[in-house]
């Protein structure tokens, strides 16, 4: 071990320190693949089998994408699941959230680390996709290995695709896409990527405001001609409306629900409404973007479309966050803006890691909502190890001491998580990329 | 009310039998009140004794003594021993554990460990139900084979679970199913079941599984059924169920043996359900239904359904979750070896990276 280190040290190059990082990077997503899922996964490849065994398409949700995406891999890959129709089989598609049997069964099968490996590989894809392009976003060589690597290893997107099991990935990819299409000036493609990400996950709607900022940077600074920003925005709004025209053109009746509404958005914007404080919310969410409009307007060249993108999609998505993590996974909506913020450097990275390190630590003090749940991770549970979860040793630690309780320890690690939150949003409001980085 | 009685019969003859006298390896919540004398001081008072330079490979069993000399709780509490036995790597656990009831003075048992192939390295006596003081010495080998009047109470029940033993067909009640006879069924509602009626009150632990060998003249490709498992204290719950799917192969014939070794419960295992998928057509006669015993549970491996799933929120025991994992991986070894090819072309080209600068 110590003549590896020495020669990683010494010996190899940056670009053959950050190839082998990558392929470490890669390994652990491969180790994770076939040993954990939630059960949404069981009950999003149920419909997935349906669509494909049925070569019908069109799923009736606002996030058809990523279910064609799921779809086309599958086509290849069932030749490798093993009892399909049995694991697989869903009688009556308008109920195919999957019955905890069901999932039992699923994670019971002798097969179930072959599925689990399967089912995970556009994710797999996407994420290394996504990696590509954020190498591609980052001039400077420093900074594009610090996001690089911070994307590689940050563990919201290892959890929320290889231990959750969930597609947020492909969502993110075409948001990535979009800030770099941004970047390019190519902003018929930018619209595309955009309008592909907002029919891969429904919460990406918030974003909007955030893209249509980005056109009215090049609207307002004459580098694109109306025309095309024009035609950007049409792209945007057909694609926004997606299943519409599908349902329209082709008659098409949605598989797995009712009649489709398009502005219906699912958990992610309901989730806001639902507490207490939802009157609060727009507030948030309306103070990081006019912040924003109103810096964009007044500091003319400071902030490129690309930088107006991604500091007012994390100002909004922070803003989601300021009121609670919500379920582990999501979090994994906030990862790219945050990566994609590096781009203005100076005083970003420490607060970024807190904030992971906050999350990290959170749910490690929250096992039944993060990890080894009865229907979380099923294949491979905690007492396998016998070594119990964190949250136990902490409180074989700590106990009796009532300030140090697990319950106030999540609660300040929240609150600090929101300090971060803040840090980020006043930094990136207040900072911009070096012009060298610009040129 | 605190009684206080006092006995004082020695148990000499026990002396003669095996070697010379030892102290316990070890004792938790008993403190020594003279000469192999100890008072209970907590709430899990136990010895345990070294057993292995005490056996022989002629040895049949053991005598065990204890010299109840007072009790000092009230006597509604019946007191009773806990005797348990390890071998090698075993722990203490509920599946080696045999009680028996104990009263006041000189108690004498004989634990015929040559009965259920039991070579123990360690012997555990706990005493339940009891504020007392006891005198007690180290259990004793014994090469001769002794009548079962000596055997402890619980003994018998244990042997039968470890030998095994047939349900009554007759037990067995079908719930919308048609009754021809017992054991004999047609089908009749979308949810057919049969129940065993009479509470079993066994420890799953102790025994292995449950066998049944039925004919079953479904033509279905796949025949679907769910065994539930209802516990003392608790409801039928799907949470408590083991799915297993048998394939048409061309005969009636069925024999399944379903382990018990995932239910994973302290509780008593009182009565079991066996559902079966509707069918309008069909008929069910059930030739035999047996609680295998652990002495027997190898011959009835091959009976195993191949897709069986355990349905469970319990958290399962680190050695059932290793064999679980190893039985997955060894089912599924095609896909093992792609992953395992995968993870070290990954780690070679990680390896011919750092060695292409040297």
């Amino acid at each position: 071990m110590s003549r590896i280190r020495q020669l990683i040290d010494t010996q190899l190059s940056g670009m053959q320190r950050l190839a082998v990082l990558v392929l470490l990077a890669i390994l652990l997503r491969l180790i994770l693949m076939p040993f954990f899922l939630h059960m949404d996964l069981l009950s999003e490849f149920k419909r997935v089998n349906y669509a494909v065994e049925n070569l019908s398409f069109y799923p009736g949700f606002n996030r058809i994408i990523t279910f064609w995406i799921e779809c086309a891999f599958y086509s290849i890959t069932q030749l490798f699941v093993v009892n399909g129709e049995l694991l697989l089989f869903l009688p009556d598609p308008l109920h195919s959230t999957s019955t905890t049997t069901q999932h039992f069964i699923f994670a019971g099968d002798p097969h179930i680390f072959r599925h689990l490996f399967i089912f995970k590989i556009p994710y797999l894809v996407f994420d290394l996709l996504s990696a590509w392009l954020i190498w591609q976003y980052f001039k400077s060589s420093t900074w594009r290995n610090v996001a690089l690597l911070l994307w590689l290893f940050n563990p919201v997107t290892i959890y929320a695709s290889y231990v959750f099991g969930r597609f947020e990935i492909i969502s993110i990819f075409f948001l990535i896409a979009t800030a770099l299409s941004l970047k390019q000036h190519r902003v018929l493609v930018a619209a595309l990527s955009f309008g592909l990400a907002l029919n891969c996950r429904e919460v990406n709607i918030i974003y909007v405001p955030a893209f249509l900022l980005a056109l009215y940077h090049f609207l307002a600074h004459s580098q694109i001609s109306k025309t095309r920003i024009f035609l950007a925005f049409t792209v945007v709004v057909s694609l926004w409306q997606l299943p519409q025209i599908i349902e329209t053109l082709t008659g098409a009746a949605p598989l797995f629900s009712g009649p489709t509404k398009v502005v219906d958005i699912d958990r992610g914007i309901t989730a806001l409404t639902a507490s207490k404080f939802a009157g609060v919310y727009p507030f948030f969410l309306l103070f990081g973007i006019a912040a924003f409009v109103l810096l964009a307007r007044v500091s003319n060249e400071t902030y490129l479309a690309h930088e107006a993108f991604v500091v007012a999609g994390a100002s909004t998505i922070g803003a989601f966050f300021v009121t609670g993590f919500h379920s582990a996974h999501y979090f994994a909506w906030i990862m790219p803006f945050l990566v994609l913020l590096l781009y203005q450097r100076e005083g970003l990275l420490l607060p970024i890691l807190a904030l992971i390190a906050c999350w990290f630590s959170f749910w490690m003090l929250n096992p039944e909502g993060a990890y080894f749940t009865p229907l979380l991770a099923t294949p491979i549970h905690e007492s396998l190890f016998g070594w119990g979860n964190f949250a136990q040793v902490y409180q074989g630690y700590f106990r009796g001491h009532a300030l140090l309780d697990v319950a106030n320890i999540r609660t300040l690690i929240f609150t600090f998580s929101v300090a971060c939150l803040i840090v980020i949003a006043v930094r990136a409001l207040s900072l911009s990329a070096p012009v060298s980085e610009k040129q | 009310m605190t009684q206080k009685l006092t006995t004082s019969i020695w148990l000499i003859a026990l002396l003669s039998l095996g070697s010379a006298m030892a102290a316990p390896m070890a004792v938790n919540d008993f403190e020594l009140a003279g000469d192999d004398i100890y008072q209970t001081a907590g709430p899990d008072p136990h010895l345990v004794f070294d057993y292995k330079n005490n056996k022989s490979m002629s040895t049949k069993g053991s005598w065990v003594s204890i010299d109840l000399i007072e009790q000092q709780n009230t006597n509604a509490y019946k007191p009773k021993l806990q005797l348990y036995w390890r071998q090698g790597a075993e722990t203490f656990s509920q599946t080696r554990m045999i009680s028996a009831n104990i009263k006041l003075g000189e108690n004498r048992f004989f634990l015929p460990f040559s009965l259920i192939d039991a070579s123990p390295d360690e012997v555990r006596i706990d005493l339940e139900g009891c504020v007392c003081k006891i005198a007690i010495k180290e259990p004793v080998a014994s090469d001769e084979v002794v009548a079962a009047k000596y055997h402890p109470s619980g003994f018998a029940k244990y042997l039968k679970l470890y030998q095994g033993f047939d349900l009554a067909i007759n037990d067995w009640v079908g719930q919308e199913l048609v009754q021809e006879r017992p054991g004999v069924f047609t089908f009749s509602g979308w949810d057919p079941r049969i129940i065993n009626q009479t509470p079993l009150n066994i420890s799953s632990g102790v025994a292995a599984g449950i066998y049944f060998a039925f004919d079953y003249d479904t033509q279905a490709p796949y025949q679907k059924f769910e065994l539930f498992w209802q516990l003392a204290g608790l409801k039928w719950s799907a949470l408590r169920s083991a799915h297993f799917l048998l394939e048409n192969n061309g005969t009636s014939q069925k024999q399944i043996f379903i382990p018990f070794e995932r239910i994973y419960s302290s509780r008593r295992l009182n009565r079991l359900r066996l559902d079966f998928a509707a069918c309008e057509t069909c008929r069910f006669a059930l030739k035999q239904a047996r609680i295998v015993g652990i002495s027997e549970q190898r011959k009835y491996q091959e009976f195993i359904p191949d897709r069986l799933y355990y349905v469970h929120t319990e958290h399962p025991p680190a050695a059932v979750m290793k064999r679980d994992i190893a039985r997955k991986l060894s089912h599924d070894w095609p896909f093992f070896l792609v992953w395992l090819l995968l993870i070290v072309a990954t780690t070679g080209l990680g390896f011919r990276f750092i060695r292409r600068q040297v």
